[in-house]
């Protein structure tokens, strides 16, 4: 008791509370006491809109905040000093006069919009329209007794994906030697996918025959869509990103200015004008008679024109790469491509996950975009929910589901991404 | 002499041509470019063959030949098509336009919708991001939550998925303007009505003095540069402030409000938005669609989020020891943001609030979901109506192009300006 009554600030120690600084730092100019009068305004307005709207609600936030208002103002006065729980309280909401008014007018409007979205989701009839649809906006219109298969390619993913963390995570350091088994691995998914989900093995003019037979890529659709689109455009825009910046980096300018085109022309031009070209033009650019699956197509876009992104990023870490690594690497010997392999990609690629990553969410949000040219994805099944007579009311409800699941999606990514970093080191080595 | 030149010759010998970078050199760009001729030949070769299968003869005729299609004269049998009268009604026209125009009429209203959508939305989305940005870094731990919850949510959720949001759960579950004899749309103070066919506000008119008061802005503008120019002069002269800047905005709204109240008419007015009689609309104000009001709102939301993290990051880059000097010289808040720290912030929010901007005018694309007649929306009709999707494509693809590459190089010349000139 003795020890902690020395450990706390001693009151009597304090100067008196300065009323006239307190005047002169709060209120005694002309923009503060503007400013004073025109939070005091708000403020009015949104208690007496907030007692009309939701009058208990409005009351204890008010209340709550004048007693918590009362008493630092008390101590301050009083002691000059706030401490515990109180200071942490006075130097978050309570930092100044002007302060404390903000808060009060940001805690009303966050106690009522609270208060209204808990009775908006707990209001469960109007989530019918997603619990009736579910599986429709997971898997879309994939055969109902081959479920399956969307199940064990979700599976495959789930468990390639914790088995990367691992290996990349700090369990324990034997496992390091399966990365490579896990790079591999990740570079056959998009194969090993389609075997999954597309099948094999089943005969032209019996497709249901054999475990795995054909399901047109027209009967897929929904979250699993948008996963594929995603995952596989990742995965193969990645290397041909890397090929891009290494040749804008390249000392020969044919294959160099070639390069700079290509990206300059992608990123000059919306995604939906790539997409319309690899729906409306590439069908047109194959030999005649060729015809390619429209899923194809699409991914096709995406790849093209996510490459042209990440050649951007990537170049930015080449550029991070100091001349002497260059120079160090072929005094000892090595040649232009083990230098850029061994020695030059590595550090390149480190310095810019966080750009990779961020341009990876973009491309997962981006998937979205094929709702406008036709392909069932989460989004479009969406709308085609929508487009049923007794679920057209529920449209926030749809669209609030559908960006859940996006946000869920790219914050995850954005975590890995933080955790890769911290791993790798980025700006410590 | 011959001593020292003969080991070198000894080497140049036995250096294989396939070793020779010199020579790799022009080997490797030879192959390469082969290869990218002989890919696109093949892809053009395959497109042109499909287009005559397609009976699109377009492309059989020379680029350039002048010709008159419906008293027009059009360069390039290739974009003829252009020419022909467009068919379809466009929802928002601020340049004249009628279905019996051409198609390429149609593109130019839509190039303006796109330009205008653009203009809008940089200038509401830069106020909101700085705003943002700064509410991020405020010491009101509340605020900085909120600004964070915002930027978080906005910045991992499509944009799509947000204007479909808007769209259809927003704008159009407003309520009708009227229900039988009962006006039911939402009003707010203004009067501003929100209903499901577009919302309806005041807006500024002219009379028929507006052009005379425009002369007397002139002058005021004029007269403002004088006095800026000679109090500069003062200044540098004197070695102390003479307070220019308020001088010259006293001198501007001076002479502008001499004009306004000298004029017989009172040269603008407010326009009160009235419903009209027919129960459908509004009479005078400014009645703002739907689908802009979403594809707007959506573009400032979803890119202020972005301008925010810049705005927050190009602040926490400027070194603390400004923020203590600035203390030290005993500037107060608003001073130090404004004569500190904002300026050196500057520098480094431009180069990535460039990109922001073109994302902006490269995502109000997107507005065809909204179905609002900007130049995608509009190709998109074009290239179904016609089954030119070359021609169409290309001219979308340049003409964006050509947005971003204004863009840049209007934002790398300001660029320039406010970079710090290191010796």
């Amino acid at each position: 008791m003795a020890a902690t009554a020395s450990t706390m600030p001693r009151r009597d120690d304090r100067p008196p509370f300065d009323f006239s600084y307190w005047l002169q730092t709060n209120l005694l100019s002309v923009g503060k006491i503007i400013t004073l009068l025109v939070l005091i305004a708000l403020n009015i307005w949104i208690i007496r809109t907030g007692l009309r709207v939701n009058p208990l609600t409005t009351t204890i936030v008010v209340v709550l905040w004048a007693i918590f208002g009362g008493l630092i103002a008390y101590n301050m006065v009083r002691h000059n000093l706030v401490h515990g729980m109180l200071r942490a309280v006075k130097v978050r909401i309570y930092t100044s006069l002007h302060g404390s008014l903000i808060s009060l007018f940001l805690l009303v409007a966050l106690g009522l919009a609270l208060y209204a979205f808990v009775r908006y989701i707990t209001f469960w009839p109007r989530w019918e329209a997603v619990v009736v649809n579910f599986r429709l906006l997971m898997v879309g219109r994939y055969p109902r007794s081959l479920t399956w298969r969307p199940v064990a390619a979700a599976l495959f993913v789930v468990v390639l994906g914790v088995a990367s963390l691992l290996t990349w995570g700090p369990v324990s350091r034997r496992l390091y030697r399966y990365r490579k088994v896990m790079i591999g691995l990740w570079l056959a998914s998009p194969i090993i996918l389609g075997i999954i989900l597309y099948g094999v093995g089943a005969p032209f003019d019996a497709p249901d025959a054999g475990p795995l037979g054909r399901v047109n890529t027209r009967l897929w659709g929904g979250l699993m869509l948008t996963l594929i689109i995603s995952v596989i455009a990742i995965i193969v825009s990645f290397p041909l990103g890397v090929m891009l910046a290494l040749g804008r980096q390249s000392q020969y300018p044919v294959i160099k200015y070639f390069c700079v085109g290509y990206i300059e022309l992608i990123r000059g031009v919306p995604l939906l004008t790539v997409l319309f070209m690899a729906e409306f033009m590439l069908p047109l650019f194959l030999p005649g008679g060729l015809t390619v699956d429209s899923l194809i197509r699409v991914i096709t876009g995406f790849i093209l024109f996510s490459a042209a992104y990440l050649a951007e990023n990537v170049r930015g870490g080449l550029q991070a790469v100091p001349r002497g690594q260059y120079e160090a690497a072929y005094a000892v010997g090595l040649n232009t491509y083990q230098t850029t392999r061994r020695i030059i990609l590595p550090q390149a690629l480190r310095a810019v996950i966080p750009a990779i990553v961020g341009q990876f969410i973009g491309l997962f949000k981006d998937t979205s975009l094929v709702a406008i040219i036709g392909v069932f994805d989460l989004l479009s099944i969406g709308r085609a929910v929508l487009g049923q007579q007794e679920y057209r009311a529920r449209q926030a409800e749809i669209y609030l589901f559908i960006g859940l699941i996006y946000f869920v999606g790219a914050s995850g990514m954005s975590y890995a991404s933080r955790r890769l970093e911290t791993r790798l080191g980025v700006g410590e080595r | 002499m011959s001593a020292s030149s003969a080991p070198a010759q000894h080497n140049k010998t036995r250096i294989p041509f396939y070793r020779d970078t010199r020579v790799l050199a022009v080997l490797i760009q030879a192959v390469f470019a082969v290869f990218v001729v002989v890919f696109f030949v093949w892809l053009f070769g395959n497109m042109f063959g499909n287009l005559d299968t397609l009976g699109i003869t377009d492309f059989q005729q020379p680029f350039f030949r002048v010709e008159q299609v419906n008293g027009k004269t059009s360069l390039s049998p290739w974009f003829r098509f252009l020419y022909s009268s467009a068919g379809f009604d466009i929802l928002d026209t601020p340049i004249s336009y009628t279905r019996q125009d051409p198609y390429l009429r149609a593109l130019a209203v839509g190039i303006v919708n796109t330009i205008r959508v653009g203009v809008i939305g940089i200038i509401l989305s830069t106020l909101l991001g700085v705003l943002t940005g700064v509410a991020r870094l405020s010491s009101n731990w509340l605020l900085s939550k909120i600004a964070l919850a915002y930027i978080e949510v906005i910045r991992n959720t499509p944009l799509l998925v947000q204007l479909f949001f808007w769209y259809f759960a927003g704008l159009l579950a407003l309520p009708r303007l009227r229900t039988g004899e009962e006006i039911t749309a939402v009003i707010l103070p203004g009067p501003i009505y929100m209903t499901n066919r577009g919302i309806a506000m005041p807006w500024i008119r002219g009379t028929p003095t507006t052009g005379q008061w425009a002369l007397f802005v002139v002058a005021a503008i004029a007269l403002a540069w004088l006095v800026s120019f000679i109090l500069k002069r003062q200044e540098e002269k004197r070695q102390r402030s003479l307070r220019r800047s308020t001088w010259t905005f006293l001198t501007f709204f001076a002479v502008a409000a001499i004009g306004w109240f000298v004029l017989p008419v009172q040269p603008l007015r407010i326009e009160q938005p009235v419903v009209a009689d027919t129960g459908f609309g509004f009479v005078g104000g400014l009645t703002i669609l739907p689908q802009l009001t979403a594809l707007v709102f959506g573009l400032v939301i979803y890119t202020g989020a972005f301008i925010a993290e810049i705005v927050r990051a190009g602040i926490q880059a400027v070194p603390k020891g400004q923020t203590e000097a600035a203390r030290a010289l005993g500037l107060r808040n608003a001073q130090m943001l404004r004569l500190i720290i904002l300026p050196q912030a500057l520098r480094i929010i431009i180069p990535p609030m460039t990109s922001q901007y073109l994302n902006l005018v490269k995502n109000s694309s997107l507005a065809t979901a909204v179905a609002y007649p900007e130049l995608f929306q509009i190709s998109g009709t074009i290239l179904n109506q016609t089954g030119r999707a070359v021609q169409v494509i290309i001219i979308v693809m340049l003409s964006y192009l050509a947005f971003s590459l204004i863009i840049s190089a209007f934002l790398n010349w300001y660029n320039k300006r406010v970079q710090l000139v290191e010796r």
